[in-house]
């Protein structure tokens, strides 16, 4: 048996191999992975963040509530006749009106006795028009 | 190398770290790969170990106190990631440490990317009958050339625990050598 000695031996190499420009590669492929220089977030505390909520909810409310009152105040003529033929009957409006506004509507309309009579032949309830 | 703490400032300002970054490679690549390959033995293992190193050198520089130095500092994060690579390895073989690393070695002799002759095999297979810790203390000493101190801050060790430690790893390799 062949004494052994470490120290007076000649040093043995691991016998290790790398593949040909590894080094160089794994500095490319490393260097690849760094994150690019990005530009910072800046964190915002939960607390201030409700605050600045409720101020920006303030101001948009501030500008939001006159646009809703003038919305209001400037009715269209067709809303306000929608409106009413649902909200009044015949009778609440005949009740309403004054002889001079009956004169008024027939001078609007400019009835003649030829159109009247063309409109009550076709009214199906005209026997009940007449018995009134 | 310049002033350690000024290259840890460039390796943390984003102006400067893609070049120090670059330096550190350049510096630290080969030993690293080395002190790796020593433990795990095969050249792909070694790769994904390297890779993984120096990707928690760069995240975790942050956090480097500067208690050690950033060479000690940088060979202890190589060693553990080396260590639980085996580990979790030799585990998802459903096989114990010493099993992988006996698996490891009969694979050297067809591995391309060794070429070691019949002396370096017998001291590789030697190495590998000695306690974990012992393994590690023999191959930085023997094969990486480092000092005892520098081995004392890598591995948290005293200076005369190690001195101690290869000794005895010495000659129970010698033992092996002379009866194989």
């Amino acid at each position: 048996m062949k004494e052994f000695n470490l120290d007076k031996e000649p040093k043995i190499a691991t016998g290790f191999k790398t593949p040909e420009d590894y080094f160089e590669s794994f500095e490319a492929r490393m260097l690849a992975q760094l994150p690019k220089e990005e530009s910072k977030v800046i964190a915002f505390p939960v607390r201030k963040l409700y605050i600045v909520s409720a101020i920006a909810a303030v101001i948009l409310a501030f500008i939001a509530i006159p646009f809703y009152f003038n919305s209001n105040t400037t009715l269209e003529p067709i809303s306000v006749e929608s409106y009413l033929s649902y909200q009044l009957t015949t009778e609440d409006i005949i009740e309403k009106l004054t002889p001079e506004d009956i004169v008024a509507f027939e001078n609007t309309l400019a009835l003649s006795n030829d159109g009247m009579e063309e409109y009550l032949s076709e009214t199906q309830n005209l026997d009940f028009y007449l018995n009134e | 190398m310049q002033d350690e703490k000024v290259f840890i400032d460039q390796l943390l300002h984003p102006k400067t770290q893609h070049e120090a970054f670059r330096e550190l490679l350049q510096l630290y690549q080969k030993p690293l790969y080395n002190h790796i390959r020593n433990i795990v033995l095969n050249h792909d293992d070694t790769d994904d170990v390297l890779q993984n190193t120096f990707i928690k050198v760069f995240q975790n520089i942050k956090n480097f106190k500067g208690e050690s130095k950033l060479f000690s500092w940088m060979y202890r994060i190589a060693t553990n990631e080396a260590l639980s690579f085996l580990q979790q390895k030799a585990k998802k073989q459903g096989i114990s440490n010493v099993e992988a690393q006996q698996k490891a070695l009969n694979k050297l002799e067809s591995d391309v990317f060794f070429d070691g002759d019949e002396i370096q095999l017998k001291l590789q297979k030697a190495i590998a009958t000695l306690p974990e810790k012992q393994q590690l203390v023999f191959k930085m000493k023997y094969f990486e050339e480092l000092k005892y101190e520098e081995i004392s801050e890598i591995v948290d060790t005293s200076v005369g625990a190690l001195k101690a430690s290869y000794h005895l790893a010495v000659k129970k390799i010698e033992e092996y050598l002379k009866v194989n």
